[in-house]
């Protein structure tokens, strides 16, 4: 009973998915899965959008490293998925940075997202280097959020959180995480 | 069945919640070092003298249209280890348009204890990034700030005391000449076609020709492959050794040599061809990595023209040189 109601909500979790990055449908077909057989968990997407863009033209970044844990700190399976850097005015996308698995049991979760060190921007009066060498963005999750759609999207605020640093811009993330 | 009831119970919870949880809040922190002014605008503020004192600036404000927003916890997590509570009691209700303002100061006594603060947040630099939390049903809102710590006898005010025989004073070191980082050449894309204008660079795990593999080196990501696949820990070092070894090779060509990454460029190039495990992998690209950020004050050779810069389109055409199942 209990693994066909997870089944249910896992259908209508999908059902609920937001836009960008790759199909599912396509992902379960493809020869290689993102997690091994034996990883157990119901699994939720990590997904970033950037939102209140006061004129970028360009605004990208790439995701070196996602984690997720207990709030214990036992790591929980994650699968990286962003592959390419993100454009952050696409102001309709969010895009899949990855997957994780949550265990049966476990009602919440720390994420923590590390940028690679640089990214680009471009708008009308200048263009150059995003400086992303920053703390990884953190925040903790309830499961029981995370379950309702079946993802955390981090909405990055492009006004707040690119601060002038000489010609470059530096990341200093603003944002709201919602689920 | 009665966990079906269960189940439909918290779907119903969920509902409720996420239509009652209108809540939207904007926060600001920034940081100011008590007696050392506002600094350089554009730059984070940066901790010259000791013992010092920093001040966090807090401010809550409610940006809901109509309704009043609560927080339920509002923290700041890395500084909670000093000594900060809540910057505001929770839950927290504020009213249409309404706002709060707090603050928390810290004193540092040593460079030391500013350089311990840095490394507190996650990542190895000079720098403290924190953030103030505040969560809400079904969703967070976060800001940051930056505070930046001095370098002992570089750019701190800081003199051995007179009663320390074994306290030496390092002297300044000779500036380097001109350098740019990764970021720099990730965007320049005329100043990365300039540095493949002599031949292309064999970094061992991919052979550089073209501008779309220069670029792709910068702009792939370190953890996955270009078909997606994860790159082991040791291919994601391999592969970052290999991106700063590039960077290292353009700074020597275009802005020439230095003696002290010759030497770390010609160990990092032998590592990268050959077979050795991930030994020395960290190590080497940190060094490169500060080789390459060693001269970023200094300006461009005359007459170089690195061209502006172009990111969407650097990002467009960059192009992985790296083999899947190789680093």
């Amino acid at each position: 009973m209990k693994k066909l109601m997870l089944s249910v909500l896992g259908a209508v979790v999908l059902g609920f998915v937001g836009c960008g990055g790759e199909s599912r449908t396509r992902e379960a077909r493809g020869p290689r899965p993102d997690f091994p057989e034996e990883a157990q968990g119901q699994r939720f997407e990590l997904r970033l959008k950037g939102v209140n863009n006061p004129g970028y033209a360009s605004a990208l970044v790439q995701v070196r490293r996602i984690s997720v844990t207990t709030v214990e700190g036992e790591a929980l399976p994650v699968r990286l998925k962003s592959r390419q850097a993100m454009e952050l005015t696409q102001s309709e996308h969010s895009h899949l940075m990855g997957f994780f698995l949550v265990p049966e049991g476990v009602d919440r979760v720390k994420v923590e997202v590390e940028f690679d060190d640089f990214g680009g921007y471009e708008e009308a009066s200048g263009w150059g280097v995003i400086d992303t060498r920053v703390a990884p963005l953190r925040f903790e999750a309830p499961v029981t959020y995370l379950a309702e759609r079946g993802h955390a999207v981090v909405h990055l605020d492009l006004g707040q959180s690119l601060q002038a640093q000489g010609e470059s811009k530096l990341l200093l993330p603003s944002l709201d995480v919602r689920y | 069945m009665q966990r079906g009831w269960k189940a439909v119970a918290v779907a119903t919870v969920l509902g409720v919640a996420g239509a009652a949880g209108a809540h939207e809040f904007t926060c600001e922190k920034r940081v100011q070092v008590k007696g050392e002014g506002q600094g350089k605008p554009g730059e984070a503020p940066r901790v010259t003298k000791f013992p010092a004192t920093l001040r966090f600036h807090y401010k809550l404000k409610n940006v809901h249209p109509k309704g009043q927003s609560v927080a339920n916890l509002v923290e700041d997590p890395l500084l909670a280890h000093h000594g900060l509570g809540s910057p505001f009691p929770t839950p927290v209700a504020l009213g249409v348009g309404e706002s709060r303002n707090a603050t928390f100061e810290l004193k540092l006594d040593t460079p030391e204890a500013c350089l311990a603060l840095a490394a507190s947040d996650g990542r190895e630099d000079e720098s403290f990034d924190s953030a103030l939390r505040v969560k809400w049903d079904l969703g967070e809102t976060q800001c940051a700030a930056r505070v930046t710590c001095c370098e002992p006898f570089v750019d701190c005010e800081l003199t051995c005391p007179p009663d320390d025989p074994h306290c030496v004073e390092t002297p300044k070191p000779v500036a380097p000449g001109a350098s740019r980082h990764a970021g720099f050449f990730k965007v320049h894309e005329q100043a990365l076609q300039q540095c493949l204008a002599p031949g292309r660079i064999d970094l061992g795990v991919a052979r550089v020709e073209s501008l779309e593999q220069a670029l792709g080196l910068l702009w792939a990501s370190p953890g996955l492959d270009r078909n997606g696949g994860v790159r082991s820990e040791e291919d994601t070092r391999r592969f970052e050794l290999a991106r700063e070894a590039l960077v290292s090779t353009c700074n020597e060509r275009l802005f020439g040599t230095s003696a002290k990454r010759s030497r770390a460029l010609g160990e990092a190039l032998r590592t990268l061809r050959g077979s050795s495990g991930d030994e020395g992998l960290k190590r080497l690209a940190t060094e490169l990595r500060r080789h390459n950020e060693a001269g970023l004050r200094e300006p461009l050779p005359g007459g170089f023209d690195a061209g502006r810069a172009t990111p969407a389109h650097a990002a467009s055409i960059a192009a992985d040189p790296t083999e899947p199942g190789r680093p």
